[in-house]
C-alpha cells in the first residue's frame, strides 16, 4: 500500500536514483544472480513461453498455418469435452485418485520428518533419510517395472509367497481393486522421503529454547512434538497445503499411465492420460490443449480459494 | 576468496550456457544438401543431362544422376526400432552405393507409438528426408495422420517425378496395388490432384507376395505328452479342450517354473489367431451382409461378441497370460523364448526367432513350437491368407516438404529397387559374400550359408555391420526377388526354417477377387467425422479388452453390448444411415466383395 503511494511522488530523479541503487545491488551480488539465471531461463522458456501456446485451445489446428494462423474456431473443444462422455468420468478419476493422495501422501512426509527429528543417533539418522531419499531419483518407469516384477503371477515373488502359502496366484496390477490401493502406495514409497525435506528444514528452524523450557517444565517428547513442533511447522504445512490442492487435477500422468490395464481403465483414465491420448495418439491438439486450459484455470481457481480460506482460518497464505 | 568466486561464476556460466544449448534448432547437416535443388520438389532424373553432371549406368543398363556425396536421413516409422550398421556411413553397401550415385541413407527407428510420432513430427516440423509408416487405408490411424499432413501442405507431391524413376514407378500399377487403395487412399479426394505417398513392400507378382504365417503354435512336447495330434485341432472349441487339458496338466517350462498356457507378443498381439475359428473368409474386416441382405459392421453382430466372449473365458479360466495386453515384445518373447508359454500366436516366424534368442532347441529340442490347425474359417473351410488383387494399404514412403533433396532421395530409391541395387543391398558382393548359380541368381556363399542354418542371428548381424540384408526391409517398392533370383531373400531357397517353410504351404495366399465394399464408405456425407469415433480402434479396444477381464460372462456380454449400442446411438444414431447408404451403394455393382 505504502508503496503504491511513495511510487505516486517520486520524481524523475528519485526513480533514476533507485535504479541506480538496483543496478549497484546487483553488480555487488553478481555471482547470486548469475546462479539464479538459469533457473529463470528456464522458468520463461519451460513455463511463460509456452503459455502463448494457449491460444490453439480456440483455433482449429492445421500443420501448415501453426498455432498462430490457424482459424479460430472459438469455445467449440471446450463445448466437445464438456459434453463428452469422458468429461466426467476424466475428472471423477482425477479429483478421487488426487484427493487419496491428499489425504494419504500428503501427511506422510510430515509424520516422517517428525519422527526422523525424534532420532537421536546422527549416523542412524543420515543413514535413514539418505535411503529415504533414493527412490524419488527412480523412474515412474522403472518403479512401475519393479512392480510388474514383484507382482507378476509368473515368477514374481508376491505370488511365489501366496503359492507357498497354498493361495492362488492373482495378477495384482491387473485386478481393479487393486488399483488405488498401488497408486497410492507407490507413489508414497517413492515422494515421502524427498517430501520431508521441506520439513525438516523448517523443523530446524523452529526456536530450540522453546524445546529446553518445555522439558523445563516437564513436557514429553510426545508433547513437545504437539505443542512445539507441530505449530513451528504449520506455515511451511499450511503452503505446502495450498500447492497440494492447486495441483489436485495434477494426479500424476506417468504413474497412472504406466499403471493403466484393460481391467482399470473405468477407474484410472485421469485427465492427464486422456490429454495425452487425444492430443498425441490421436493428433487432437486444439482439443487436448482447451482440455488443459480448463484444467490450469480451475487449479487457479482452486489455490485462490485455498489461499483465501487459508489465510482467514490459519493466516497463512501464498499471497 | 578470490578462487571461490572464481569457480563460482564459471560453475554459474557453465549452467546457463549448458540450459540455453538445448534450445536452439538444430543447424542444418553440412552433407545434407550439398547438391541438388534447395527443397527438392522440381527435381527428376529426367531433367539433368549430361552436360550438368555425372551419371551412372546400371548392369541393365539403367543411368541414374550421380550427386556430389547428398547425406539423407530416413525415418523408419514402425514402433520397435530398425537394426542398421553401426556406422550407416562408411559400411560397405553405403561405400558401393555411393560411389555409383553418390548419395547415402541413414535410417533412425523409433520405440514409441506410430501415430504418437507421425502426429509429433508434422506439428514440430522436425522432419526427417524420407519417412516409411503404415498406411493402412481408410480414415484413422496412421492413415488419416499422413492424409491430413498431405492436405495441409506437410509433404512433397511426387506424382509427376515418380514416373520418371522406372524402378518404382510400378507401384501404382493396378494389381501391384487394388484399385481401391489407389483411388481411395493414394490419390485421396482431397489431395486435388496431388499424391504424396509412394506404396511400399507390395508384390511385383503373386509369388512375391509376402507369407506372414500367423496362426497358434503348441509346444511340441505337450503335444506328446497329452497324446494330441494338433494338425487336427480346427476349430475353436477343439483348441480350448487342447488348452484345458495343457493347463490341467502342470507343465514346467526350462528352468523349472510353472508355465502360462498361452501368451501374445507386445500388446496382446495377435490373440485373435487364437479365435480364428469364428471368423468368416472374406476380403473387408469391418463389413458383411446381413440375413436381409443389408450391409452391416461385422462389430455389430453376434458372432463378433461370442467372440470376444471367447477370448475373456480364456482370460477368465487362467489360459489367456493376463499380463499380454500390456506387455512388451521382449516379455512376450521371453516367455516363448524360456518355454514358459505353452501357446503362442502370431507370426510363426517370431516364435521361431524368439527360442533362438535363447536356444531354446538347443537344451531343449522336444520344447520345439509346432503349429496348431491350422484352425478353420468359420464356415469350416481351410485357413489361408487372404489378399485383395494387389495391396489395399501397405508400408508407404513419403517425402516431408523440409527433404533437403528429394532428387537424390528418389534417385537413391530407384537405385536400390533395380535388379542390381536390390543385389547389392540383400546380397551383398559377388566372390566375396555371394556367388552366382547356374541360373545367374545370386545365393549366399557356402561359409555363410552353413553358419546361417546354425546362427542365423549372429549371421545377420556380421552382414548387417556391413550395410547387407536390412535396408530392404523399408525400402523395396513392388518386390521382384522370386522373378530376379530365385528366392525370396538371402538364405531363403538354401537355409530357410524348414519348420516355417511347411507351415506357409499349409497356409497358403488366397486371392479374392472383388472391389472391397469399404472403397465407397468415403463417399458417405460427414465420412471423417463419423469415421473417428464409428472406426475409432482406441475405443473398440478400451471395451473389448475390458470386457475379457470381467468378473462374469454376463457383465463382459454387457461391456461387449455396451460397445454396439454406443455405436448404434452415437451422434443422433448415424450408423443407421451410414449402413443405409452402404446397403443403398453395394446394389450399384456387381463385384463387390465384403
Amino acid at each position: 500500500m505504502g508503496v503504491s503511494k511513495g511510487k505516486s511522488v517520486l520524481t524523475v530523479n528519485e526513480k533514476k536514483q533507485n535504479r541506480k541503487r538496483l543496478w549497484k545491488e546487483i553488480k555487488k551480488h553478481k555471482v547470486l544472480y548469475l546462479f539464479m539465471l538459469p533457473c529463470v531461463i528456464w522458468l520463461l522458456v519451460f513455463c511463460y513461453a509456452p503459455m502463448a501456446g494457449n491460444i490453439l485451445a480456440f483455433k482449429n489446428y492445421r500443420f501448415d498455418l501453426g498455432i498462430f494462423g490457424s482459424e479460430w474456431a472459438g469455445l467449440k473443444h471446450f463445448k466437445a469435452f464438456m459434453s463428452s462422455p469422458e468429461f466426467w468420468l476424466t475428472i471423477r478419476n482425477t479429483l478421487i485418485i488426487s484427493g487419496l493422495k491428499i489425504l494419504f501422501c500428503f501427511p506422510a512426509p510430515i509424520i516422517l520428518a517428525l519422527l526422523l527429528n525424534e532420532v537421536r543417533a546422527p549416523k542412524f539418522k543420515r543413514a535413514i533419510q539418505t535411503m529415504s531419499y533414493l527412490p524419488n531419483f527412480v523412474s515412474w518407469a522403472v518403479v512401475v517395472s519393479l512392480m510388474t516384477a514383484i507382482f507378476t503371477p509368473y515368477g514374481g515373488i508376491f505370488n511365489d509367497i501366496r503359492k507357498s502359502m497354498g493361495l492362488e496366484a492373482i495378477f495384482v496390477m491387473g485386478e481393479k481393486n487393486a488399483f488405488y490401493p498401488l497408486v497410492i502406495f507407490s507413489d508414497m514409497w517413492k515422494g515421502v522421503g524427498w517430501g520431508s525435506i521441506v520439513y525438516l528444514a523448517a523443523i530446524t528452524g523452529v526456536d530450540q529454547g522453546l524445546y529446553e523450557a518445555a522439558t523445563i517444565d516437564g513436557a514429553n517428547r510426545w508433547q513437545c512434538t504437539w505443542h512445539i513442533t507441530l505449530p513451528g511447522i504449520s506455515t511451511t504445512i499450511g503452503i505446502m497445503f495450498i500447492m497440494a490442492v492447486g495441483g489436485i487435477l495434477n494426479a500424476g500422468y506417468d504413474q497412472i499411465l504406466l499403471l493403466q490395464q484393460p481391467a482399470n481403465t473405468q477407474i484410472s483414465q485421469i485427465l492427464d492420460t486422456y490429454i495425452l491420448q487425444t492430443g498425441i495418439r490421436y493428433g487432437k491438439f486444439e482439443y487436448a490443449t482447451a482440455i488443459g486450459l480448463f484444467k490450469s484455470v480451475f487449479s487457479l481457481i482452486l489455490v485462490s480459494l485455498t489461499n483465501y480460506l487459508t489465510q482467514k482460518y490459519a493466516e497463512v497464505g501464498l499471497w | 576468496m578470490m578462487k571461490k568466486k572464481v569457480m563460482s561464476v564459471l560453475l554459474a556460466a557453465a549452467m546457463a550456457v549448458g540450459m540455453i544449448s538445448g534450445c536452439g534448432s538444430t543447424g542444418g547437416d553440412s552433407q545434407s544438401s550439398t547438391s541438388g535443388t534447395e527443397t527438392g520438389q522440381e527435381g527428376s532424373a529426367s531433367e539433368g543431362s549430361e552436360a550438368e553432371g555425372d551419371y551412372y549406368v546400371d548392369e541393365d543398363g539403367n543411368k541414374y544422376k550421380k550427386f556430389d556425396d547428398v547425406k539423407l536421413t530416413m525415418l523408419v516409422c514402425w514402433n520397435g526400432g530398425f537394426k542398421t550398421a553401426d556406422d550407416q556411413y562408411n559400411n560397405d553397401v553405403a561405400k558401393a552405393i555411393r560411389e555409383k550415385i553418390g548419395v547415402t541413407v541413414e535410417f533412425e527407428g523409433i520405440m514409441m507409438s506410430e501415430a504418437e510420432k507421425l502426429n509429433m513430427m508434422f506439428a514440430s516440423g522436425d522432419m526427417p528426408d524420407m519417412v516409411n509408416a503404415p498406411y493402412w487405408g481408410g480414415t484413422a490411424g496412421e492413415t488419416a495422420i499422413i492424409k491430413k499432413a498431405g492436405v495441409e501442405g506437410r509433404l512433397i507431391d511426387i506424382k509427376d517425378m515418380v514416373p520418371n524413376y522406372p524402378n518404382i514407378a510400378d507401384a501404382y500399377d493396378i494389381g501391384v496395388i487394388s484399385k481401391k487403395y489407389l483411388e481411395t487412399d493414394i490419390d485421396y479426394s482431397e489431395n486435388n490432384g496431388a499424391r504424396y505417398v509412394l506404396p511400399t513392400e507390395v508384390a511385383g507378382d503373386v509369388e512375391d507376395i509376402a507369407q506372414w504365417a500367423y496362426g497358434v503354435f503348441v509346444r511340441g512336447d505337450v503335444a506328446d505328452t497329452l497324446g494330441i495330434d494338433p494338425s487336427t485341432i480346427k476349430t475353436s472349441e477343439e483348441l480350448y479342450d487342447f488348452m484345458v487339458k495343457a493347463r490341467d496338466y502342470g507343465f514346467k517350462d526350462v528352468n523349472g517354473n510353472d508355465c502360462i498356457v498361452a501368451t501374445t507378443y507386445h500388446e496382446g498381439w495377435s490373440y485373435d489367431d487364437y479365435a480364428q475359428n469364428f471368423n468368416a473368409k472374406k476380403l473387408t474386416t469391418d463389413y458383411e451382409l446381413d440375413a436381409d441382405g443389408n450391409v452391416t459392421l461385422s462389430k455389430l453382430t453376434d458372432n463378433w461378441v461370442n467372440k470376444n466372449l471367447f477370448i475373456w473365458k480364456l482370460v477368465n479360466e487362467g489360459i489367456l497370460d493376463k499380463e499380454c495386453f500390456t506387455q512388451s515384445d521382449e516379455r512376450g518373447k521371453e516367455k516363448v523364448g524360456n518355454g514358459t508359454a505353452l501357446f503362442a500366436c502370431a507370426q510363426y516366424g517370431v516364435t521361431i526367432d524368439a527360442t533362438k534368442q535363447t536356444g531354446l532347441y538347443d537344451s531343449n529340442p522336444e520344447m520345439r513350437y509346432i503349429p496348431v490347425g491350422p484352425l478353420n474359417y468359420s464356415d469350416g473351410s481351410a485357413l489361408t491368407q487372404i489378399e485383395a488383387e494387389g495391396r489395399s494399404g501397405s508400408p508407404v514412403i513419403f517425402f516431408p516438404n523440409t527433404c533437403s533433396n528429394v532428387e537424390a532421395a528418389m534417385t537413391w530409391l530407384d537405385y536400390v529397387n533395380s535388379k542390381e541395387g536390390m543385389r547389392l543391398i540383400c546380397y551383398g558382393f559377388e566372390g566375396d559374400t555371394y556367388e552366382l548359380n547356374e541360373e545367374g541368381q545370386p545365393r549366399m556363399n557356402a561359409d555363410l550359408t552353413a553358419r546361417y542354418a546354425a546362427d542365423s542371428e549372429g549371421v545377420k548381424e556380421e552382414l548387417r555391420q556391413r550395410g547387407i540384408n536390412y535396408m530392404q526391409g523399408r525400402t523395396y517398392v513392388a518386390k521382384k526377388n522370386m522373378a530376379w533370383f530365385g528366392e525370396s531373400g538371402p538364405f531363403e531357397a538354401d537355409a530357410e526354417n524348414e519348420y516355417l517353410k511347411a507351415y506357409k504351404e499349409q497356409r497358403p495366399v488366397e486371392i479374392l477377387k472383388g472391389y472391397a465394399i469399404d472403397a465407397v464408405a468415403p463417399n458417405f456425407e460427414g465420412y471423417t467425422d463419423f469415421a473417428q469415433w464409428a472406426f475409432d480402434d482406441t475405443k473398440q479396444k478400451e471395451y473389448t479388452q475390458r470386457a475379457f477381464f470381467a468378473d462374469t460372462e454376463e457383465e463382459a456380454r454387457e461391456i461387449l453390448e455396451d460397445y454396439q449400442n454406443y455405436l448404434r446411438t452415437n451422434d443422433g444414431g448415424k450408423l443407421q444411415e451410414f449402413l443405409d447408404y452402404m446397403t443403398e451403394q453395394s446394389k450399384t455393382r456387381d463385384d463387390f466383395a465384403f
